[in-house]
């Protein structure tokens, strides 16, 4: 077909009355020529104007409601056809069973329980502890400066002598506590006063060594710990569920659960810490103590050297008076002669 | 309704198609309200049912509703995209009720044989058509006898020009030139009256 026959198709184009071969022809020369195109255009509208030419009826009213209809379903079809699509596009969430899970959570939570009671069980053990460790220094009436306790434990080289001795070595105590104890007196009481002495800080240190052992012992502290790592083992790092059992923890039973056993970990956590902040506290307690009886001790053997010495002087004296050779130094004439 | 009540519905056709293809339902029915009359009576004439006509009027809203994107909004002829739609829709039906059509109704189908291609620039609406409707009838009454018959044959029968031919029992070239000639004169005469 060419562009003079394609102008004698455009009436019966415009009609409606081409073959199927013909209006394709058409069509094909219509894209590109704008001639054929506008030539076409007026043949249309003369034709799209012919129904005027009929007498007009209404269709009525039902024929618009079965339009509505079909547009209402054929909406439906398409939102359908779109959801579908969406889901085609959408990755698919495999939703996995979390029973698994929620049973070895369960299981890992059982344990915790038993040792909630281990633990009220251990703190049962150690109040005794602190009964006993509820240490009374006034029986050294030894004073303790403040500053042991401000320092730190582990500097225990530096501390005690000086502060100890400077206090010992007052002009009053050495004059009062000299003067009154006779020597007899001192003798009998000094070995009484140093067994107790001896005796009593070891059975302290016994005790405290007692429950020491205890605590060390016990295994089931240990097996806290282990609970402990072995949740957040589950959690983090050991756990055995793969990368796609992971992605439940979005699950809100799950994510709860999960944030139950940090919450247990912080826990077991605290714990820790409060027991080591238990066992510094005893160890300075233990030191407080031990300085006491080196100052007890450095006391007595004060008293007793100065006493020792007051019974040589005395002795001396005695011996002085006894002498005669004690008057010869007494008078001058005869010492320089001595001399 | 009438022409009359037909001639109260205001509103720019080519903005209402513009709606309907961003899926206004408001601007479609403000369109079914306006066109259906006409385009009832024609299918009506066409496939000579009522209820076929009532379904096929449907189905030409359907299609409005859903191939709005077929119509090229360079050109601003929707009045005559519309009408011949429902023409071509219309004579397909009768076709393939008589059992003449020859290939499926399929989606390419509809798309290259029922939806119309318009390459008119000027705005032409239902009701710059219903201005013309009084001359096209006189330009109508004025045509012969023969032509009128070729135009209906085409236009409302869906007679192709060698159906026309085998019909009449003339040779298709003057079914051609018949129909060339109908056409021709109408235009002349729609020219003549408007002058």
């Amino acid at each position: 077909m060419d562009r003079i026959e394609a102008k004698e198709y455009l009436q019966a184009a415009a009609l409606g009355c081409l073959d199927e071969n013909e209006l394709n022809e058409l069509k094909e020369l219509l894209e590109f020529d704008s001639e054929l195109q506008f030539e076409l255009a007026s043949y249309q509208t003369l034709c799209a104007l012919i129904p005027f030419s009929l007498e007009i009826i209404n269709p009525g009213d039902a024929v618009k409601d079965n339009v509505a209809l079909r547009l209402k379903r054929i909406e439906e079809e398409l939102r359908a056809k779109r959801e579908a699509e969406l889901k085609a596009q959408m990755p698919e969430v495999v939703i996995e069973d979390t029973s698994e899970i929620n049973e070895e959570i369960k299981t890992e939570i059982a344990p915790v329980e038993d040792l909630s009671k281990e633990i009220s069980e251990e703190t049962l053990v150690e109040k005794p502890a602190d009964e006993i460790e509820i240490e009374k220094p006034e029986v050294f009436d030894a004073p303790i400066p403040e500053s042991y306790l401000a320092e730190d434990i582990t500097k225990t080289d530096d501390v005690p002598d000086i502060s100890v001795e400077e206090e010992i070595i007052s002009e009053e105590l050495f004059d009062t506590e000299i003067a009154e104890p006779p020597t007899e007196e001192l003798k009998s009481d000094t070995f009484p006063q140093q067994a107790e002495s001896f005796t009593e800080p070891e059975f302290k240190e016994e005790f405290t060594e007692e429950i020491e052992d205890i605590k060390y012992e016990e295994p089931k502290p240990k097996e806290t710990t282990n609970v402990v790592e072995s949740y957040a083992g589950s959690v983090k790092v050991e756990h055995p569920y793969n990368d796609s059992q992971f992605a439940d923890i979005t699950s809100r039973t799950v994510a709860e659960k999960l944030q139950k056993s940090f919450q247990m970990d912080i826990e077991a956590i605290r714990r820790k810490v409060d027991k080591s902040e238990a066992k510094l506290f005893r160890s300075i307690i233990s030191l407080i103590i031990i300085c006491a009886i080196l100052l007890a001790l450095s006391i007595f053997l004060f008293f007793k050297f100065t006493a020792d010495i007051k019974k040589l002087e005395q002795e001396i004296d005695t011996i002085k008076k006894s002498n005669p050779l004690g008057s010869l130094y007494q008078n001058p004439e005869y010492h320089s002669k001595f001399l | 309704m009438g022409l009359a009540q037909l001639n109260k519905i205001n509103s720019n056709d080519y903005e209402l198609l513009q709606r309907v293809l961003k899926r206004d339902s408001k601007a479609l029915e403000a369109l079914y309200d306006k066109y259906s009359p006409l385009l009832f009576t024609l299918i009506k004439r066409i496939v000579k049912d009522d209820k076929l006509a009532e379904e096929v009027l449907a189905d030409v809203f359907v299609i409005i509703w859903q191939k709005t994107n077929f119509y090229n909004f360079d050109y601003k002829n929707v009045f005559s995209w519309i009408v011949l739609l429902t023409k071509n829709k219309a004579v397909d039906t009768l076709r393939r009720q008589n059992g003449t059509a020859k290939t499926d109704y399929d989606d390419d189908y509809e798309n290259t044989f029922i939806i119309p291609t318009i390459y008119d620039y000027n705005e032409f609406g239902f009701d710059e058509a219903l201005k013309k409707s009084e001359q096209l009838k006189s330009a109508i009454s004025k045509l012969t006898e023969a032509q009128r018959y070729v135009l209906q044959l085409a236009f409302f029968e869906g007679m192709t020009q060698s159906q026309i031919a085998a019909k009449l029992k003339i040779p298709l070239p003057t079914v051609k030139s018949k129909i060339k000639v109908a056409l021709n004169s109408l235009k002349e005469k729609m020219n003549s009256e408007e002058v």
